[in-house]
């Protein structure tokens, strides 16, 4: 169970990460003018995010297995 | 009636411009003032890549000495870390991005982005202006040719104050220009640069030419620009034709459209394009 905690915490603070990258596509959504570059570096911000809360997971992973 | 994806082209650059307002500057901060963030932001970006390249030395055995919920635990604080730091960026970013200043012929707008939820604009009209100064100071701001620009205000209306906009004094030149012409109350409409110059575009100076950039809309209806410029110009020549195509296609690539010039050509542009003003019908 103890080796599940490191897991939960990636959750919540992937969720929290998500919850604060629809707040940025909020505000983008709302402000950008026409032909600005926010939607496209919004979009790397998610997908920046996205990888290294990934690379993370699997790291874990690795970690459990190579044990 | 419903229109084809290929004539979706907006016509409101900015939230409540009026229709026939003309736009002759619209930019932002000079990137120069964001670097001191992107260095930051690479500094920070290294700390925990050097903590892990001196944890992991072989010399140290620190990963085989280590239990495995240590080693999941430092890899969910580095997480967090580069979450954290690149939402600071982003945060950054934006209030660097949305900080925007435009120059109508009618006023000038002054948006202030301040973090991800504080937004102030500030307009004020021609006939309110008593003096425009512009200050370059500095190494970098020579060079980059950014500085600041204060406009001085008649009554208790708040002094304007521009900090690092691209080209301060092609900037001042218009507005000077543009205050004259109100002075003399010479009408909105007729209201012009009267310089080479003839508008500024992020950090590119729009020179008079043949073609404008429908988004400045100088010389009449926009609508009417922007056919004759799909029309004319099939293969750009030129810096000035290479701009507007860039424009459009700009427009085009950001809001995920397509535009078939050819086919606009060809065909010619649906009439009532008014009902698209700021994607709404």
């Amino acid at each position: 169970m103890q080796s599940l905690l490191p897991f939960l915490a990636l959750l919540i603070i992937a969720l929290i990460f998500f919850v604060f990258s629809g707040v940025v596509f909020y505000h983008v959504g709302r402000y950008s003018f026409v032909g600005d570059y926010s939607k496209r570096y919004s979009t790397l911000f998610l997908l920046i995010g996205a990888f290294i809360i990934l690379t993370s997971f699997v790291l874990m992973i690795i970690n459990h297995i190579a044990r | 009636m419903e229109y084809p994806r290929y004539a979706y082209i907006p016509q409101c650059v900015f939230p409540n411009q009026r229709d026939s307002e003309k736009i002759f500057v619209l930019t932002r901060r000079h990137f120069i003032s964001f670097v001191f963030f992107i260095f930051i932001f690479f500094l920070l970006a290294l700390v925990p890549l050097a903590l892990i390249f001196a944890l992991l030395n072989a010399s140290t055995g620190y990963y085989s000495d280590s239990s495995v919920l240590t080693i999941d635990i430092m890899i969910v604080l580095i997480c967090s870390y580069y979450l954290l730091i690149i939402s600071f960026f982003i945060t950054a970013w934006v209030a660097y991005y949305y900080d925007i200043f435009i120059v109508t012929d009618e006023r000038i707008i002054d948006i202030t982005q301040k973090g991800l939820f504080s937004r102030e604009i500030y307009e004020l009209s021609f006939e309110q202006i008593e003096d425009v100064t512009t200050k370059t100071r500095g190494f970098l701001n020579t060079i980059f040719e950014a500085g600041d620009i204060e406009i001085q205000t008649a009554g208790q209306q708040r002094n304007f104050k521009l900090q690092r906009v691209p080209k301060p004094l092609i900037i001042a030149e218009i507005i000077h220009s543009l205050t004259l012409q109100a002075r003399n109350k010479k009408s909105i409409e007729g209201r012009s640069t009267e310089m080479l110059a003839v508008g500024l575009l992020e950090r590119t100076p729009v020179v008079k030419g043949r073609f404008v950039p429908p988004v400045m809309n100088f010389d009449g209806k926009l609508s009417e620009l922007r056919r004759a410029y799909i029309e004319r110009i099939g293969s750009p020549r030129g810096f000035r034709q290479r701009f507007d195509r860039w424009w459009w296609s700009h427009i085009k690539r950001d809001e995920g459209l397509f535009v078939n010039y050819d086919y606009i050509a060809k065909q010619g542009f649906p009439e009532d394009e008014k009902r698209y003003v700021d994607g709404a019908k």
